[in-house]
């Protein structure tokens, strides 16, 4: 797992180099307080030592130095110096003392000053101005307590950003892997779904994170996989079904017209009936190769605009061909005024081929008996009902019917090869409709087909 | 069914814009009216451009006129011939409800025009809301089955929009096609339908808001070479 090291290592360094900066900022701050009260415990001292200067009474001066070395807390290696000043701005020059010219010319300047030379040794100057003469007081002295808490602070705060760096290295491992953990499971689910398996699904999230929308987004494109390579897989079997019957029409019809001469007229409606089936063979090809090729989305096709009774009328018509004993009775009676309504965009080769495959196992399967197709309309939807009186479908069969090659135990007597119905469920579900069938056994079976018409909020032309 | 409006510069496609009104017009009482537009020409005073203004039709153009008429004539339809000095947008509007306009038929000689004229009034007949049925150099003037093209969602349903063109036109739509993306790939495919099912208008539907892109829009049917009808769409 290369990313959740990548994550520990940038959790690690982010966390390290916060730390880092707090620490410095600490250590900093600490180090300029202990400056300022040891600057300010030399300011007092510089104060008396000026005191002790000024008196001329050397009792009172003894007073001073005794309270300068018995009443403060002792400075370690303090020593006092006092440079007189001169009037023209020079000062008496002491060469214990090794400062720079910058210190005394503040000063002068200022009043004040503090310079630290070497390791924590500091040099207090203060100007004083007595009656008689100005003079400036050095005060030196170390700061070993404040040196040695520094040392101290920064040595807790070394150790203490190793031993954090440990634990932001388990802690990034740990949070790394919490992120990392859905990830992991996808891919291993991922991985169980092969080719003959398209129709797992990677399990679903109640959550609304990046995660979750990682599994749908997966889902989907399994979805739309899996219609792919179903449009693959079925589209020789496909083909070979529903090119079955024009070609059988076509042989039949010839082997008819070759027993014995006919007329000319004979001749000609045999070759136009020819003609026709083969023209119908044509445009199936032509439609199911579209089909291969756009898939069932249904965006990416020139539909053709076509009213719902004439497409039933023309399903009638190739029924009656193959069938030539059918009973199917269209019943369309209940048509809305507004003969608009009927109207559908849809690839009519394809949807005359669903019909055809739905009405025609209606009669398939009750024996040539009456079969009602039935057409409404409204401003909503089309729907088409079919109803026959046929050997019906079981109820354990019913979750199958969509399944290729699903074959009913009762079907078994009846010529078929279970690829009719997908298909036409198929071409359907692509027009935005939907196929129901309710069934009885021995009763028969009910197909209804529902058309939603898509919406719109206003729909006026103005005229 | 009201009047149709012809807007023209009387080139001889106008008579093939009458003829498509002609068959259009079903029911009786409807006018067909010319409208010849024309810039108003500078001059000083007002008697000047009187003078100026007077009828000045070429031989050309009186003769076309004068089949126009004769063709009205042979199939009952009166003909009105109205001569427009300077157009503007609302001018222009208050003459369409003056007319009592239904329809607009646009000839290809006058669509295809780039005087200044000719191309404001188109603009601005696009912008009303009425059908506007653009003619193509080939049309015939029967026009029978149409493509509706789509260019997005909210459209109308396809009955819908059927039900509203034949109030004004005896066009059936028979196929439909989805052009808000992969305009290319869908090209072949519609020139194929257009040939196979003997598509003789396109139609389009249109808003009045002023986007961008309604410009590419239009331009997409008119390159099929085919009439295009425009239906206004009033989507709220």
């Amino acid at each position: 797992m290369k990313l959740r090291k990548k994550i520990a290592f940038t959790y690690v360094i982010l966390s390290f180099f916060s730390t880092l900066l707090l620490c410095v900022i600490v250590v900093i701050l600490f180090r300029q307080n202990n400056q300022y009260y040891f600057i300010k415990r030399l300011k007092d001292r510089a104060k008396i030592v000026a005191s002790i200067h000024d008196q001329n009474d050397p009792q009172k001066a003894a007073y001073y130095r005794n309270l300068k070395t018995n009443g403060l807390e002792e400075l370690i290696d303090e020593d006092d110096f006092v440079l007189p000043v001169h009037e023209n701005g020079t000062f008496q020059y002491d060469p214990k003392l090794h400062l720079p010219p910058e210190f005394y010319k503040e000063i002068l300047a200022t009043d004040s000053s503090w310079v630290e030379t070497e390791t924590s040794r500091y040099y207090y100057g203060q100007q004083f101005e007595s009656a008689q003469s100005k003079y400036i007081v050095v005060i030196t002295a170390r700061d070993r307590r404040g040196d040695t808490t520094t040392q101290y602070i920064i040595r807790i705060f070394i150790i203490g950003c190793i031993l954090f760096i440990g634990l932001a290295y388990f802690l990034g491992r740990f949070f790394a892997g919490r992120v990392l953990n859905p990830m992991a499971r996808i891919t291993k689910e991922a991985n169980r779904i092969t080719a003959s398996n398209l129709h797992k699904r990677l399990e679903e999230t109640s959550d609304e994170d990046e995660v979750a929308g990682l599994t749908r987004t997966f889902n989907d494109m399994l979805d739309r996989l899996e219609t792919s390579f179903e449009i693959q897989a079925n589209f020789i079997n496909n083909a070979s079904h529903e090119l079955k019957t024009p070609i059988t029409t076509i042989i039949a019809e010839s082997e008819i017209m070759l027993l014995k001469p006919r007329s000319i007229a004979e001749y000609e409606e045999s070759l136009h009936n020819i003609h026709s089936q083969a023209a119908r063979l044509g445009n199936l090809t032509e439609s199911l190769l579209k089909l291969t090729q756009t898939g069932y989305d249904g965006n990416k096709q020139v539909l053709d605009v076509s009213r719902m009774d004439e497409l039933l009328e023309t399903v009638k018509d190739h029924l009656d061909k193959i069938y030539p004993e059918n009973k199917i009775s269209l019943r369309l009676d209940h048509l809305p005024e507004n003969e608009e309504l009927l109207l559908l965009p849809c690839n009519r080769p394809l949807l005359e081929l669903a019909l055809a495959n739905i009405i025609s196992n209606g009669v398939k399967y009750s024996d040539n008996e009456v079969v009602f197709v039935e057409l409404t309309a409204d401003a909503t939807t089309i729907k088409i009902r079919i109803t026959d009186i046929g050997i019906g479908i079981p109820a354990e069969d019913l979750p199958h019917l969509y399944e290729p090659f699903f074959r009913g135990k009762k079907a078994a007597k009846y010529t078929g090869y279970g690829l009719g119905l997908p298909l036409a469920s198929k071409i359907i579900r692509m027009h935005g409709g939907e196929l129901q069938i309710q069934s009885e056994q021995e009763k028969g079976t009910m197909a209804q087909i529902v058309f939603t018409r898509k919406q719109i909020r206003n729909s006026n032309v103005v005229s | 069914m009201k009047n149709i409006l012809i807007p023209t510069h009387l080139s001889p496609d106008t008579e093939i814009a009458v003829r498509t009104a002609i068959c259009s017009a079903s029911g009786t009482g409807t006018e067909i009216m010319l409208l010849l537009t024309a810039d108003a020409p500078t001059s000083e005073s007002a008697s000047a451009l009187l003078r100026s203004m007077r009828h000045e039709l070429t031989a050309s153009q009186l003769s076309v006129l004068d089949d126009c008429r004769d063709v009205a004539r042979k199939s009952g339809f009166s003909l009105k011939f109205h001569t427009q000095y300077s157009l503007s947008g609302p001018l222009l509007r208050n003459l369409l409800q003056a007319m009592e306009t239904g329809l607009v038929i646009i000839p290809a000689s006058y669509a295809n025009s780039t005087q200044s004229t000719h191309t404001s009034c188109v603009k601005w007949l696009s912008l009303s809301k009425l059908p506007i049925l653009q003619l193509s150099e080939t049309a015939t003037p029967e026009l029978r089955k149409a493509l509706l093209i789509e260019n997005g969602l909210g459209q109308l349903p396809v009955h819908e929009l059927q039900l509203q063109i034949n109030r004004k036109l005896p066009i059936q739509i028979v196929s439909q096609a989805n052009i808000s993306s992969e305009e290319q790939s869908l090209r072949q495919l519609l020139s194929e339908t257009i040939d196979l099912r003997d598509i003789d208008v396109l139609i389009h539907t249109r808003r009045t808001e002023k986007t961008g892109r309604r410009k590419n829009d239009a331009a997409f049917p008119e390159s099929f070479g085919l009439s295009v009808l425009s239906v206004y769409e009033n989507a709220i």
